[in-house]
C-alpha cells in the first residue's frame, strides 16, 4: 500500500545552532533574519514564551533579554549543509524520497508493513538525531496532506514523541475534527475564513462538505486538497526538485538611505550576486526586476515603493549585462528625496545555460564572457563572496550586507571556524 | 602564489586526480600495468566513512596530550559510530563539550584525560551526560 512518511525538523535553524552548543539543548533560542530584522526561528521554549514568528526584534527585545533568550544571526551557510546532512542521512535509510524544503523531505513508506510504522519511523527519528544531531518529526499517512496533518500534530502532542502513524482509515477520522482548515497544507488564511463562512472549520468539515462547493470555494486545487485528505493520492512524490524558476536577492539596508549612489551600489551588489546564483545553477535569464523600497513601519515619511522591469534581448547569466540594464531601469525609478530601506532584483523566465549563439543575431564572445565570469566566480568561491567585483558594486562601508552581529561560526564551511573543544 | 596563477580560471575540482589511462598502448615497451590504472588515493576516503555524520573538531587545551592529542590537533568525529570501551569520544558534560578516553566497566561510565594533572570523572546517574560522537581519526600539520 503506497504511504509517505513527512519529515521535519524541530525549529530547524535553532537545532542547527545548538548541536555545536549543546548547553542551550533546553533553552529558549530563537535566529533572527537577515539583517538581525525579525524572527525566523523558535525553539519551543521561546514559542512557550509567548514569542512568534516573522516579529520584529526590536518589538520583542525586552521579552528575549528579560528570559535570557539565546539570539542568533541568521547563519544560513551552516542551515544548508546541515541540511543536506539530514537528507543525505534520510536517503540512506529509505528507497525514494522528495526534499520538499530546507528542513521538510516526504519519504517513500511503501515499504514498510502496517504493523511496523511506528516502529520505523522512530527509528529514523533515532538515526537522524544521532548522525546529524537534529531532531525531527514525522508523521506517516497514505497522502503528502495527510502526512503533513499527522507531522503537526505529532509535534504538537508531546505523548507522541514526535511520531504519528495515522495511516489507519478509523485514525484519520478520529483525529480530523482536531485540525484547523487553516493548518491544512496549501489553505491557508486567506481560504479560511471563505471556508468558515459556510460552517467549514476542521479537516473533518473539509472532507463532509460538497464536493461542488468545495470546487467553487477553491477551485481544482481545492478539491485535491480535499481528495488528499479523505486518503485519495492527488500529489504524487515529486523525486526531482523542480528547476528554479526564479532568483530573488533583496536585503534590507539595515538604517535608511537617501543617496543615489548608495542605494544604487546595494541594488547592483544584488543584481551580482544573482548573476552568480543564475551560473551556478547553470541557467540564463530573459527577465529582470528590481525594485526600492521604504520603511514600511515608518509613520514619518511616505512609503515608497518602487518597482521595474524589462525583458533582455537575449537570455545571459553574464553579470556585466545584468548591471548595465539594472542601471537602466534604476535611473527609470529612482525618485530623489525619498528614504529607502531596501532594494532587490528578480531573474525570471530563466532557461538552461546555452554554451553557443542560439540566435543568428547573437554575436556576444561567449568564451571570453564565459572566462571572465568562472574567473570571477571561482575566486569568490576560494576567497570568500566579495574578493572580487565589479566597481560599481563596490564601496567601503558594506551598508546593506547583512547585519550579522550575533552569528555562529561557519563550523562546517571554514577550517579557521571549526568547532573547538577542550 | 603569484597573480597569474590567481587570475587563471579554473574549472578544476578540488580534489586533486590523476588521469586514468584505459587502453594501454601496445607497441614499445611492454607496459607493466595491465588493464585500467586504479584512481588516485583520496585521504577522505581512507578517513571519512560516514560523510554525513562527521565533523572536524579543533582541540585546546592539553588534556589528552598522554594519547598524542595536542592543542591544535583537529580530530575526526564520527557520530554514526556507537561508543565502545576504550574509545575516544567528544562527551557533553553538563553542556560542555568535551574530549575524553570513554571506560565503560559493567555499568559504570567513566571519563579519563591522558594527562595526570587531570583526574577522571565518573558519570554517576544523575549527572547531564551525552556522548557527541566518537573520534575516529585525528589530523596533525608538522608545517
Amino acid at each position: 500500500m503506497e504511504m509517505v512518511a513527512l519529515v521535519d525538523c524541530n525549529a530547524f535553524f535553532c537545532s542547527c545552532e545548538r548541536v555545536f552548543k549543546p548547553h542551550l539543548w533546553n533553552k529558549p533560542v530563537v535566529v533572527l533574519s537577515s539583517n538581525d530584522g525579525c524572527l525566523i526561528a523558535l525553539s519551543a521554549e521561546a514559542k512557550a514564551l509567548g514569542l512568534k514568528m516573522a516579529v520584529p526584534y526590536f518589538k520583542v527585545k525586552h521579552l528575549i533579554d528579560k528570559h535570557k533568550v539565546h539570539v542568533f544571526s541568521t547563519n544560513y551557510m551552516l542551515y544548508a549543509h546541515m541540511s543536506g546532512r539530514v537528507m543525505a542521512t534520510l536517503e540512506t535509510l529509505v528507497p525514494a524520497l522528495e526534499v520538499y524544503s530546507i528542513d521538510e523531505a516526504f519519504l517513500d513508506f511503501s515499504h514498510v508493513p502496517e504493523s511496523n510504522r511506528t516502529k520505523e519511523a522512530r527509528r529514523i527519528q533515532d538515526i537522524v538525531l544521532q548522525h546529524t544531531g537534529i531532531p525531527v518529526s514525522i508523521g506517516v499517512a497514505p497522502t503528502k496532506t495527510l502526512a503533513k496533518v499527522a507531522n503537526k500534530l505529532a509535534k504538537t502532542h508531546p505523548q507522541w514523541n514526535g511520531v504519528l502513524d495515522l495511516s489507519r482509515p478509523q485514525d484519520i477520522e478520529r483525529f480530523l475534527p482536531f485540525v484547523w482548515c487553516e493548518d491544512v497544507w496549501g489553505i491557508g488564511r486567506a481560504s479560511a475564513p471563505k471556508l468558515s463562512k459556510y460552517g467549514i472549520r476542521t479537516a473533518a468539515d473539509l472532507v463532509q462538505a460538497d464536493p461542488f462547493m468545495i470546487k467553487k470555494l477553491m477551485g481544482t486545487v481545492g478539491t485535491r486538497l480535499v481528495n488528499e485528505l479523505k486518503g485519495e493520492k492527488s500529489f504524487p512524490l515529486e523525486l526531482a526538485p523542480p528547476p528554479a524558476k526564479s532568483i530573488i536577492c533583496s536585503r534590507s539596508f539595515g538604517r535608511l538611505l537617501s543617496q543615489k549612489e548608495e542605494v544604487k551600489r546595494a541594488l547592483f551588489y544584488h543584481v551580482a550576486r544573482g548573476g552568480a546564483k543564475l551560473r551556478r545553477k547553470k541557467r540564463q535569464a530573459r527577465h529582470l526586476t528590481i525594485y526600492l523600497r521604504g520603511n514600511r513601519f515608518s509613520q514619518k515619511e511616505t512609503y515608497v515603493s518602487r518597482r521595474a522591469a524589462v525583458q533582455l534581448p537575449l537570455a545571459t547569466h553574464y553579470t556585466p549585462t545584468l548591471l548595465a540594464a539594472a542601471d537602466h531601469l534604476f535611473e527609470k525609478v529612482w525618485q530623489e528625496g525619498a528614504l529607502y530601506a531596501k532594494a532587490g532584483m528578480m531573474l525570471t523566465d530563466l532557461i538552461p545555460e546555452a554554451a553557443h549563439p542560439t540566435t543568428l543575431f547573437d554575436r556576444r564572445p561567449h568564451q571570453k564572457e564565459k572566462a571572465l565570469m568562472t574567473t570571477l566566480d571561482t575566486l569568490n568561491k576560494r576567497y570568500g563572496t566579495g574578493t572580487l567585483g565589479f566597481a560599481s558594486q563596490l564601496q567601503k562601508e558594506n551598508l546593506w550586507r547583512a547585519k550579522e552581529a550575533l552569528k555562529s561560526p561557519n563550523y562546517l564551511t571554514r577550517w579557521d571556524e571549526i568547532l573547538t573543544v577542550s | 602564489m603569484s597573480l597569474g596563477s590567481l587570475f587563471k580560471p579554473t574549472d578544476a575540482p578540488s580534489t586533486l586526480s590523476l588521469p586514468v589511462v584505459l587502453s594501454p598502448v601496445k607497441a614499445g615497451f611492454p607496459s607493466m600495468v595491465e588493464g585500467e590504472l586504479e584512481g588516485t588515493l583520496d585521504l577522505h576516503e581512507l578517513l571519512i566513512t560516514h560523510p554525513a555524520a562527521t565533523f572536524y573538531v579543533r582541540v585546546e587545551g592539553d588534556s589528552m596530550v598522554g594519547g598524542g592529542i595536542f592543542p591544535g590537533d583537529m580530530v575526526i568525529v564520527n557520530r554514526a559510530l556507537e561508543a565502545r570501551n576504550g574509545d575516544l569520544i567528544i562527551a557533553v558534560l553538563d553542556g560542555e563539550l568535551t574530549l575524553k578516553r570513554f571506560i565503560k566497566q559493567q555499568n559504570q561510565v567513566c571519563l579519563r584525560a591522558e594527562n595526570p594533572d587531570y583526574p577522571d570523572i565518573q558519570v554517576t546517574p544523575g549527572k547531564d551526560f551525552m556522548i557527541w560522537g566518537v573520534v575516529s581519526g585525528c589530523v596533525k600539520k608538522f608545517r
